[in-house]
């Protein structure tokens, strides 16, 4: 009895001592922050950027202000998820303070998220303009901060938006897997996705989750149709409906191809990368810096250079990531000042000067690539982490058409949900179906079944009825209903007769075979 | 019970879920009710009128019935075992057994992967072993995805269902199996005819409980792209750009199921129960094993154990490394990512803030748990049974949903605009917390109701106590060790809730351990190995206490956790 007593007193000590040592730790390993003291002007900012962005910005704003303007900044982060949740929360909050008749929704800035929130947010009526257009005329020049590029607005014309960094989107990929699938050239357009050795092996990002990922979809249509127009010697700027309709299907076809090889479709846009990084998948389309980040990583943990990211050529515009502000912002004046920071040179050096350079950042290196023009020059490269990015060179071939699919931006991501994503299951079994049976070119009439496009989405009638039809909400979900049963039922019957076209073949073979 | 004694206490809980879970769901879903500025059920038509979700729902189900029964056959076991015997290691290992319901979000996946990608731990072994080389890894991830949503989810939920059957096996009257064996009756038979239906209450609660979640789990689906399962559905859908108003039809149906579903499972399962004079206030002596029987118990708890934390193991592993590929442990070690987590200067606030907003929750769960449980299965009420169902309606409500509606009627101009939670969202995130963790403690302690018989609450009430004090004096004490159990089921999944954490706390100051962690893990580069080691801290501080709370109280109730 006392010895199970005594047995029991040291196990509620050690237990005892192991909750002392945790509740400890953090203490002991505990690095303070320094916080601005009373008297600080406030600033109120939204953003989905990550701790390592709002870090270093709000060290380096703080610096910047009290030099030029003798006071500190008590920045107020407010970080509600990603930018989906922020889009919600914004429109959510406007509603109600509107209908309160208050004149904001006590948020300075809007900082980060794509080129399309910005956009519908200022459409909204929830931006006001930043007056950045009075005060920097210079800054907004084509050597300096560019209107538009490779077909993408860089910020608004009412000086409502303004882009600070840039994005591309690239393929990233894993030659260690590439070289057990066998695939002896590494992926370097968008169509090398479409390849039946990369099947079960690709990783992709859901554009029906993200303005920018959409964009990358529609640019990767883009590509295709000009491809298209290219191999028929037509001269785009004289293209036809019926010319840019060919491409348009064949788009689709090799998106649909590229999905039969996919392993998921996610909204994490750093899920790619990691599982590429890991061998899970072979490559798969992410963001830039995501790529590159994954890519030092890798290198630098295991001295590995087995993880590569590219952007395509000619296959990716660059588009941005830009601030705003809110409408009603209660800090308008230092609002102001630190978009004026954000554009200005002091702020672009902190997207991807390398950690401890002047003028960089002073702990995490944010590998983002900065929108101004003139940072570019060998002086600012000299200190970059990726000098050899250079997305005004490499999206430079890349030009995009807004009249050919701006249009049909909803029903893209409509048509990739219904065709690749809602009905993947089906999509990947009638690929690996084709496949096995010999291929698309031996199996004609499954890859008939297969490709062909549910109704209203042929290019003349997407852009004429189906693009303005599907604005309706309720519209909009009876189309995806009907166009997910219709690739359904087509996967399977492609399934059907590429299984049965297959055994038939095998059949004649072991015929001729007999002796 | 007196019945306007019962109606008061139900009505104010009636009125808490109405405020706190009924109002903040319409909010939101009333959305996908609403057309044009009119009412229409269209979008709930086609929810019906889509074959792949339809699909979902059928996956859903499926899913739900697979992983309670895995729960069952895991749960039950391990439950009489650490009641009713004694074994070598008993004390460490009915503790341990606890442990895989606390695998922190976000970082848990990482374990998964790094434990059965393609290049992972468990082919890296079998290549090792010679079974086959790596151009013919298996892709464990994207093998066989229902099986693996189940038996990954079940042996993530067994200890809810351990823990409730544990509590009913403590608390059965020896003297009622004594008497069975008197008659004849021994072994299987006995424990079908008179064990089997003193413990149904308990039972009922874990695998009421355990349904429920995994039919409407995201994260496992989401782990393994399992993507046809309504959970997943109804993310994709409120995550897409250009908000629709079809994912809130969506939602209502899978709530309108899930309500339907528990239901009909009381009716079929949870109607009968039969309570025990001696319950518990006579503990049954247990039987101390030797030999091989000894040591086949100590080695199905070892391998509950190692199985089920695996993943845990994943993201221990993960914590501490610098490379991890293509081999069974990581090939390169560092502590550094537990200097960078825990010395980062938002964790300390963040963890003392988890500790406040979690134990305020499970307070307010206690007292409200208490009040409904006592309602439902004490009272005559006409309205009982729909006060049980709602309280039950938390588990099945997406967080995401439920969070976007507290920010939603904290408006300006609100209702309870008071509650804004842009400067200070502590009340706000503990009403959450509380609503999202209370079927716990209703299950449990309603299960412990049900198995306690109501006479002696009558004799004290003869005597000439008052409702209130012959409870607290006579019920409260007999059912303790289900309090105790729902307790420490809602602090411990409190202390991880994610979806209100991430939307309510909005400054760095009010950040909660789960809130800290997603920031974390949003860091490229490092962020999953720093987010890891946060992950195995609170892992670790979760276990010391389960473990703590095992080993203190288990001596002084001398039911479900002695140990």
């Amino acid at each position: 009895m006392v010895r199970a007593m005594k047995k029991d007193a040291v196990a509620i000590i050690c237990l005892f001592v192991a909750l002392a040592a945790i509740l400890a730790l953090p203490f002991l390993l505990r690095r303070e922050r320094e916080r601005p003291g009373a008297g600080a002007r406030p600033l109120v900012i939204l953003s989905p950027h990550n701790e390592a962005i709002r870090f270093e910005f709000e060290i380096a704003f703080r610096k910047w202000h009290r030099e030029l303007y003798g006071e500190d900044v008590d920045v107020d982060w407010r970080n509600i998820g990603g930018t989906s949740e922020i889009v919600r929360y914004i429109d959510g909050s406007f509603e109600a303070s509107d209908r309160v008749s208050a004149c904001g929704i006590g948020v300075d800035v809007l900082f980060g998220g794509g080129q399309y929130d910005h956009a519908q947010q200022a459409l909204k009526g929830h931006l006001e303009a930043c007056g950045l257009r009075a005060r920097h005329p210079e800054w907004l020049s084509e050597s300096v901060i560019p209107a538009s590029f490779s077909g993408e607005r860089f910020y608004d014309p009412e000086d409502r938006w303004y882009g600070c960094c840039l994005s591309e989107f690239g393929i990233c990929y894993n030659t260690d897997v590439l070289e057990s699938a066998a695939i002896a050239r590494p992926p370097e357009r968008w169509s090398d996705l479409s390849n039946f050795s990369m099947f079960g092996l690709v990783a992709l990002a859901d554009p029906s989750k993200s303005g920018s990922i959409n964009k990358a979809f529609e640019l990767l249509i883009q590509e295709r149709m000009m491809d298209e127009l290219n191999a028929r010697g037509i001269d785009p700027s004289q293209a036809a409906m019926s010319d840019l309709a060919a491409g348009w299907e064949e788009a689709v076809n090799l998106i649909r191809r590229i999905g039969g090889n996919t392993r998921y479709f996610t909204d994490s846009a750093s899920k790619v990368p990691f599982d590429v990084a890991q061998g899970n998948a072979a490559a798969g389309m992410c963001i830039d810096f995501y790529g590159r980040f994954e890519s030092e990583t890798v290198m630098r943990n295991e001295q590995s250079t087995r993880m590569k990211y590219l952007t395509p050529l000619g296959g990716s515009s660059a588009s941005v990531d830009p601030i705003s502000i809110l409408r009603g912002a209660p800090n308008r004046e230092t609002a102001e000042r630190f978009i004026d920071f954000c554009l200005g040179r002091d702020g672009q050096k902190l997207w991807n000067y390398r950690v401890g350079e002047p003028g960089g950042p002073v702990r995490y290196s944010l590998r983002r690539m900065p929108v101004r023009r003139d940072m570019y020059s060998e002086e600012h490269l000299a200190r970059m982490s990726d000098p050899d990015a250079l997305p005004y060179e490499r999206s430079a071939r890349f030009c995009y058409k807004s009249e050919w699919t701006a249009s049909l931006f909803h029903l893209i991501q409509l048509l990739v949900r219904a065709l690749c994503i809602d009905t993947h299951d089906e999509l990947v079994r009638a690929w690996r179906a084709i496949n096995v049976a010999g291929g698309a070119e031996s199996q004609p009439s499954a890859m008939r079944a297969f490709t062909v496009l549910p109704p209203g989405a042929a290019y003349q009638e997407a852009l004429a009825t189906t693009a303005e039809h599907i604005k309706d909400p309720l519209a909009r979900v009876r189309v995806t209903k009907e166009w997910t049963v219709f690739a359904r039922e087509q996967y399977r019957e492609a399934a059907r007769l590429a299984m049965r076209n297959g055994s038939s073949r095998m059949h004649e073979t072991d015929a001729t075979e007999e002796p | 019970m007196k019945t306007s004694w019962a109606a008061l206490l139900g009505l104010m809980a009636l009125a808490f879920l109405g405020l706190f879970l009924l109002w903040p769901l319409f909010q939101v879903i009333q959305g996908g009710f609403i057309y044009r500025g009119r009412f229409t059920i269209e979008f709930v038509l086609e929810v019906f009128r889509n074959p792949v979700y339809l699909e979902g729902f059928c996956n859903s189900l499926a899913i739900a019935v697979a992983t309670t029964v895995l729960v069952a056959v895991i749960g039950l076991p391990l439950a009489f075992l650490a009641v009713r015997y004694d074994f070598p290691g008993k004390s460490l290992l009915s503790g341990l057994v606890l442990v895989p319901m606390i695998l922190p979000p976000f970082v848990g996946a990482i374990g998964v992967s790094q434990l059965l990608g393609r290049y992972g731990a468990l082919n890296a072994l079998l290549v090792k072993l010679g079974l086959f080389d790596w151009a013919g890894a298996v892709d464990w991830l994207g093998a066989g995805r229902f099986w693996a949503v189940a038996v990954t989810e079940a042996l993530h939920l067994y200890p809810v269902f351990y823990l409730n059957a544990a509590a009913a096996v403590s608390n059965v009257d020896p003297a009622m199996e004594e008497a069975a064996e008197n008659l004849g009756w021994t072994g299987w038979r006995r424990f079908v005819r008179i064990t089997a239906p003193l413990i149904m209450p308990g039972i009922f609660a874990g695998a009421t409980i355990v349904f429920i979640w995994s039919f409407t789990e995201l994260g496992t689906p989401l782990m393994f792209d399992f993507s046809r399962v309504v959970p997943v559905q109804v993310y994709d859908g409120i995550k897409e750009i250009g908000a629709s108003p079809f994912p809130y039809a969506l939602v209502s149906v899978m709530l309108a199921l899930s309500l339907a579903l528990y239901v009909a499972g009381k009716a079929a399962f949870g109607r009968k129960s039969y309570g025990m004079m001696a319950k518990a206030g006579q503990a049954a002596v247990p039987h101390r094993l030797v030999g091989w029987r000894s040591a086949g118990v100590f080695c199905f708890f070892v391998l509950v154990v190692a199985v089920a934390a695996a993943p845990h193991f994943g993201v221990l592993c993960t914590s501490l490394s610098s490379a991890w590929y293509k081999s069974a442990l990581p090939s390169a070690w560092t502590g550094g990512h537990y200097a960078a987590a825990l010395g980062h200067s938002m964790i300390l606030p963040s963890i003392v803030n988890s500790l406040r907003y979690s134990a305020l929750a499970t307070l307010v769960d206690i007292v409200a748990g208490v009040a409904i449980a006592y309602v439902v299965v004490r009272s005559k009420l006409f309205w009982r049974g729909a006060l049980d169902a709602l309280a039950m309606l938390p588990l099945a409500a997406p967080g995401v949903i439920v969070a976007f509606g507290y920010i939603a009627m904290s408006q300006p101009g609100k209702l309870f605009h008071f509650l804004n939670p842009t400067n200070n969202p502590v009340p706000l995130l503990v009403i959450a917390y509380a609503v999202r963790r209370l079927p716990y403690v209703v299950r449990s302690v309603a299960a412990g109701l049900q198995q306690t018989s109501i006479t002696l609450e009558e004799a004290a009430l003869n005597l000439g106590y008052s409702p209130a004090r012959a409870f607290i004096r006579i019920t409260l004490p007999l059912i303790i060790a289900n309090l105790l159990a729902g307790g420490l089921l809602a602090f411990s999944f409190a202390m991880l809730e994610v979806s209100d954490s991430l939307m309510l706390a909005q400054k760095q100051t009010f950040y909660p351990i789960t809130k800290a962690l997603y920031e974390l893990f949003q860091l490229l580069g490092e962020g999953r190995f720093i987010a890891s080691a946060l992950g195995v801290w609170a892992m670790a501080f979760l276990v010391v206490t389960i473990l703590g709370a095992n080993r203190l109280l288990g001596r002084k109730m001398g039911a479900i956790f002695r140990v």
